[in-house]
C-alpha cells in the first residue's frame, strides 16, 4: 500500500523528470507549455501546507488527466516519463 | 468568461482561510498557466474552500465552477481514444509518428480551447474533449461498415481524427453557433502549434481547416466541394484524400452525439438553470432522456435508445431528435453522401424509447427538506411534471450513522460488482470517493443541510449509475434492513 509520503514524492520525481524533457524540446516557461505546467505543478504540490491537500491534488490531477494513474500503481517500481 | 476574474475571486474568498492556506491558494492560483486556470478553481473550490466560504462565493462563478466538476465528472478519467486496432477492415494502419503528432495535437487542442469552449456558454452542451472522443468512438462504428475497396487510408484517417479534435475550437472564441466553423476554421490556419502538429504541410492544414469549416449544419452538403487532393506527410505517407467524404462522416458523427454525456446532470444546477434558461433547460433535459447512439452493423441502422416517464416525454423526445437536433435531417441529407462507401447503410432512425418509473430520475426530481421541531418533511418535486410528494419523518444525529453505514454497504456492494475494465467504472470511482468524503465529514463534524444536499447528490448518480450498470437501483444493494429513520429522502423516493 503506498503511503501518501510516498505517491507525493512518486509524482514529484515523474513531474520533474518530465519537465527537464519539456524544457529542453520547448526551451523555455513559457505559457501554454508543458514545461510552465509542471514546473507550476511541482511548486503547487510541494507547497501543499496538509498531507491531505496533498492527497487531494494528486486525486484531482489524476482524474483530470494532468498525472497519468499508473504512476500510483504499487507494483511499479520505476517510472516512465511521458512522451513529450 | 475571463478566467482571470475566476482566480480574482478564488484570491479573495482565500482570505476567509488560515494565513498558511490562504498564502498557499493565492500562490497557486497567481502562478498558474492560463489554460489550467478552471481545473484548479474547481479544485480548490471542492477541496479547499468550506461551505461557509463557498456561500461567499459570487454566484456566477460558483456556477461555472460547479459546471466545470460536473463536466469532469462526466468526462471521468479516459484514456485517449484511437481508431480502431490496425488489421481491421476499415482503414490502414496509423504509423506511430501519426500518432504521436495526434496525440500531442489533442493535448494542445484540449489544454488551449476544448477546456474553455464549454465555459463559453454553458448553457449549450458539453463542446468539451468528451465530445470529440465520443465522435471518434462514432467515427469508428461508421467506418467499420466500410466496404473494403472504400476504407479510409492512413492519411485520411490521420485527417480525419485531427479533423474531429479540431471542429469545435472556434467555440472557445466565441459562442455564437452560427459562426464557430469559420473561427475554427481560421484558427486551425494561424495556431502555429496546430500547424505544426499538421507537419507543417500546407495541403493537410486546408484539409483539417475544411473539415472544420464543413461540420456545420449552417454549410449545405452539397456545396461542399468533391476535392481530393494528394497530401504528402514528411515520413513518406502519401494518398489521396476524400475531402467530401471526410466531411460527411464527421457532420453524422458529430450529429450522433446526443445522449446524456452532453449535459449537467447535477440536480441543483439544473434548477438552476431551469430558471435561468428555461429553452436550454428543455434543451439539456432531452439529452438526459437518450441514454445511448449506436451505428449497428448487422441492421446497417442506427439505433437511438432513450428513456421517458410519461407520453408527454417521449413525444418531446421524438420532437427534439427529430426537429430540434436535426439528427434525422442530417442523417438523410448525409447518408445519400456516405452510399458510394457504405452502400446499404440507411437513412431511418431506429428509435427505441422506452416508459419507465424508475430511470432517468435525475434531473427530474429536485429534493429539499425542512427541518421543524425535529420532524423532517421531505418534498420532491419532479421537474417535468410538477408533481410532488411529502412525508414526514423523524430524525436523530443517531440515526445519520446508521444511514452512514447503509450507503457504505452499498458502495462496498457496487465495488464487488462492477467490473475494473467497466466504461463507468472510473465514473464509480469518483462517486465514491465523493460519499465516503461527505460521510467522513458527516461523522467528524457533523451533519448539516448543505452535507446533506451533497450527499442526496450522490445518491442520484449512484442510483443512476447502479441501474445503468446493473438494472436496479443503489439503494437495494445497500442490504435488506432498510433504515426506517435515518434514510436519505432521494433514495426513499427513487429507490422504491
Amino acid at each position: 500500500m503506498l503511503t501518501m509520503r510516498e505517491a507525493v514524492q512518486r509524482a514529484i520525481r515523474w513531474v520533474d523528470q518530465t519537465e527537464d524533457q519539456a524544457l529542453l524540446i520547448e526551451g523555455s516557461y513559457a505559457d501554454g507549455g508543458r514545461a510552465r505546467r509542471l514546473h507550476w505543478m511541482k511548486n503547487t504540490l510541494l507547497t501543499a501546507p496538509t498531507e491531505g491537500l496533498q492527497g487531494d491534488l494528486l486525486d484531482h490531477w489524476i482524474g483530470t488527466g494532468l498525472l497519468p494513474r499508473d504512476l500510483f500503481k504499487s507494483d511499479l517500481s520505476e517510472e516512465q516519463p511521458e512522451e513529450v | 468568461m475571463a478566467t482571470t476574474s475566476v482566480l480574482d475571486e478564488m484570491k479573495r474568498l482565500a482570505d476567509y482561510l488560515d494565513p498558511i492556506t490562504s498564502a498557499w491558494v493565492k500562490t497557486s492560483c497567481g502562478s498558474i498557466p492560463a489554460y489550467l486556470s478552471m481545473n484548479h478553481a474547481a479544485y480548490v473550490y471542492k477541496f479547499v474552500f468550506p461551505s461557509d466560504v463557498r456561500a461567499k462565493m459570487n454566484p456566477h462563478i460558483s456556477y461555472m465552477i460547479q459546471v466545470e466538476l460536473e463536466r469532469m465528472s462526466n468526462q471521468g478519467a479516459s484514456s485517449s481514444p484511437k481508431l480502431r486496432s490496425p488489421g481491421d477492415s476499415s482503414h490502414d494502419v496509423l504509423p506511430p509518428y501519426t500518432e504521436t503528432l495526434l496525440n500531442k495535437l489533442q493535448d494542445h487542442v484540449t489544454r488551449t480551447y476544448l477546456q474553455t469552449a464549454s465555459l463559453a456558454n454553458p448553457s449549450y452542451a458539453f463542446h468539451d474533449e468528451g465530445h470529440s472522443e465520443r465522435i471518434i468512438d462514432y467515427l469508428n462504428q461508421l467506418t467499420s461498415l466500410h466496404q473494403l475497396t472504400h476504407r479510409l487510408s492512413s492519411v485520411e484517417h490521420f485527417l480525419v481524427m485531427a479533423g474531429a479534435w479540431t471542429h469545435d475550437i472556434g467555440f472557445a472564441q466565441s459562442s455564437a453557433r452560427g459562426v464557430h466553423h469559420e473561427q475554427a476554421r481560421d484558427i486551425v490556419f494561424t495556431d502555429d502549434s496546430i500547424r505544426a502538429y499538421l507537419d507543417n504541410n500546407e495541403t493537410a492544414i486546408e484539409v483539417v481547416a475544411r473539415l472544420a469549416y464543413n461540420h456545420s449544419s449552417k454549410v449545405d452538403v452539397i456545396s461542399i466541394e468533391d476535392w481530393r487532393p494528394m497530401v504528402e506527410l514528411v515520413r513518406g505517407q502519401t494518398g489521396v484524400v476524400r475531402v467530401k467524404h471526410l466531411s460527411c462522416l464527421l457532420r453524422l458523427a458529430d450529429a450522433l452525439d446526443i445522449d446524456h454525456r452532453r449535459t449537467i446532470r447535477n440536480p441543483v444546477l439544473f434548477k438552476k438553470l431551469r430558471s435561468d434558461n428555461p429553452a436550454s433547460y428543455a434543451y439539456h433535459l432531452c439529452h438526459q432522456r437518450i441514454q445511448s447512439v449506436r451505428v449497428n452493423p448487422q441492421s446497417r441502422q442506427i439505433d437511438v435508445q432513450a428513456l421517458v416517464r410519461t407520453k408527454t416525454d417521449k413525444d418531446r423526445i421524438k420532437r427534439f431528435i427529430n426537429e430540434r437536433l436535426k439528427l434525422r435531417r442530417e442523417v438523410k441529407t448525409l447518408v445519400p453522401h456516405l452510399w458510394s462507401c457504405i452502400p446499404d447503410l440507411k437513412d431511418e432512425l431506429n428509435l427505441d424509447i422506452q416508459c419507465t418509473t424508475l430511470a432517468p430520475a435525475l434531473p427530474a426530481s429536485i429534493v429539499t427538506e425542512e427541518f421543524l421541531n425535529g420532524k423532517a418533511r421531505v418534498q420532491a418535486v419532479d421537474a417535468v411534471s410538477g408533481e410532488s410528494a411529502s412525508e414526514g419523518k423523524s430524525s436523530t444525529s443517531a440515526h445519520q450513522f446508521d444511514t452512514c453505514a447503509y450507503y457504505e454497504t452499498g458502495l462496498h456492494q457496487l465495488r464487488n460488482r462492477v467490473k475494473q475494465d467497466h466504461p463507468r467504472y472510473s465514473e464509480f470511482l469518483v462517486y465514491q470517493q465523493r460519499l465516503t468524503e461527505n460521510i467522513g465529514h458527516s461523522r467528524r463534524y457533523g451533519d448539516t443541510e448543505a452535507r446533506k444536499a451533497e450527499r442526496s447528490e450522490m445518491i442520484d448518480h449512484l442510483n443512476e449509475l447502479s441501474l445503468s450498470v446493473l438494472g436496479m437501483p443503489f439503494t437495494d444493494l445497500c442490504g435488506s434492513s432498510t433504515p426506517t429513520t435515518g434514510q436519505e429522502p432521494s433514495e426513499r423516493l427513487r429507490g422504491n
